[in-house]
């Protein structure tokens, strides 16, 4: 040691504990009851109270939509798909298309709110960006990208499905239903054109374990549950590493961190 | 990828035609406009909920049946399984029902199985299911049409997570019976008219 030996060191410590001490015993009953601050990091600061409305939950359907649609225009790049799934994901984003396009009238027309043009930036930056990183240097892409499309269809429709009990309007809350089923039906439609029957129900339902392929990913299934879920849900994907492991993303229904609030401005 | 469209829309009406027909648009109208728009919606179902959750039940308990209707017939152990899993979420979905609105679980629609009977009464697995995909779309056309009325809060979101199954359904069995699963999208089934009466 340098400048300041062990003992030294505790003898400081000591003391600012001592110090600490005698300036809360010195203070007011006011100041004794807030804990003082150590170090330089800047003072804690609340989040902003934002409220959340039905104009908050139809912009942030938009931007899944939006997500939705750019990460399957990537995979569209990527040229993971063969000709008939590339179309069937074509059809896919057409749906996405029109129902975001809803998704804005209904903001601005029921609503009463301003349309958001972006995807969502928290899903972009905590899932999006991520998954589409281990992708590109996955063993098998296609199983990558086809097991994501299905996720995402199937978070489409659990996240519209729990907006459609929390939108206020009936004019609100049937196309977003609507979305939900429609999200449904695309999810059961691409897993079902890539699995064939295999993947027509999950052996869970009948309390057996759930399909892997050759290489221990789970399978996807149309019907996987018995009712509607709008659970988080684990997606595996990538190359194994050095023990064997791909990497598992969870992904998630928008909640408060992840809605886009009538105060925040596009980036985009 | 080339999917026939499922029926007709004109064929499937006529199925459910005269099922609960009696004055469905005018409890609608009388519904939706005596409800005070954004207001707080309450928990539990009203009585205007509850007539028309035991209509939803009802329904869901003749699917059941008529699903039990083809595993009686003798079908193939190719689809029996599936057909055994539909039995048991309609029958999840009536007790689920039957629990939100304090209802008894154990009256069928008649009506709604007499019409199908003869189409579930079958071995024919294609047959089967273009009858079966009838049967789920129709179901979450309706429930979807109702989530428009209930103003309780647990209604609107149990019938949510039923609809979204019953559409995946709909997809298996539009992909049994050989159908585009393109067109199985869109499907054009009607909602089944409900009274909001109690049936006899």
């Amino acid at each position: 040691m340098t400048a300041i030996d062990r003992r030294n060191a505790l003898r400081l410590g000591g003391l600012a504990v001592g110090a600490g001490a005698v300036v809360a015993a010195c203070g007011g009953a006011d100041e004794a009851a807030v804990p003082g601050r150590v170090g330089f990091l800047p003072a804690v600061t609340d989040p902003p109270n934002y409220s959340v409305d039905d104009a908050v939950l139809l912009r942030t359907a938009s931007s899944f939509e939006t997500t939705i649609i750019d990460l399957y225009e990537a995979f569209l790049e990527l040229d993971v798909f063969d000709e008939d799934q590339a179309e069937l994901l074509q059809v896919l984003i057409n749906g996405h298309e029109s129902t975001r396009d809803e998704f804005d009238e209904l903001t601005t027309s029921a609503a009463g709110g301003e349309v958001w043009p972006c995807a969502n930036p928290w899903m972009v930056q905590r899932t999006v960006e991520p998954m589409l990183e281990v992708v590109a240097t996955s063993d098998n892409q296609l199983r990558d990208a086809f097991n994501i499309v299905a996720t995402m269809e199937n978070l489409a429709g659990g996240t519209y499905q729990e907006m459609s009990g929390q939108l206020t309007l009936v004019e609100e809350r049937q196309p977003m239903i609507e979305a939900g089923k429609l999200m449904a039906r695309q999810s059961a439609v691409w897993i079902i054109s890539n699995e064939g029957p295999d993947g027509y129900y999950s052996p869970e339902l009948f309390g057996e374990e759930s399909g892997i392929d050759e290489s221990g990913v789970p399978l996807q299934y149309a019907i996987n549950s018995q009712f509607g879920s709008v659970a988080q849900i684990e997606i595996v994907i990538g190359a194994q590493d050095e023990n064997g492991v791909r990497q598992t993303f969870v992904v998630q229904t928008p909640s408060l961190n992840s809605y886009i609030y009538n105060e925040l401005e596009p980036t985009c | 990828m080339s999917l026939d469209s499922a029926e007709p829309t004109s064929s499937r009406r006529a199925l459910f035609g005269t099922a609960g027909a009696a004055g469905v648009a005018a409890a609608i109208a009388a519904l939706s406009t005596a409800r005070p728009v954004a207001a707080a919606p309450p928990f539990s179902p009203t009585a205007a909920d509850t007539a028309l959750l035991r209509q939803a039940m009802e329904l869901e308990l003749a699917a059941r049946d008529l699903y039990e209707t083809t595993l009686a017939a003798g079908i193939s152990d190719d689809v029996s399984q599936l057909i055994e899993l539909l039995a048991s979420n309609h029958n999840a979905y009536a007790k689920g029902i039957a629990g939100i609105a304090g209802l008894s679980a154990d009256t069928p629609n008649q009506e709604v199985f007499d019409q199908f009977e003869a189409d579930f009464d079958t071995t024919d697995v294609e047959a089967w299911a273009r009858a079966a995909n009838s049967l789920e779309n129709t179901a979450a056309a309706t429930h979807t049409e109702l989530m428009a009325l209930y103003e309780a809060e647990n209604a609107i979101t149990f019938t949510a997570s039923v609809v979204m199954v019953e559409a995946r359904a709909g997809v298996v069995t539009a992909s049994i019976a050989g159908d585009s699963l393109e067109g199985a999208l869109t499907p054009d089934a009607a909602a089944l008219e409900l009274s909001g009466e109690a049936s006899s």
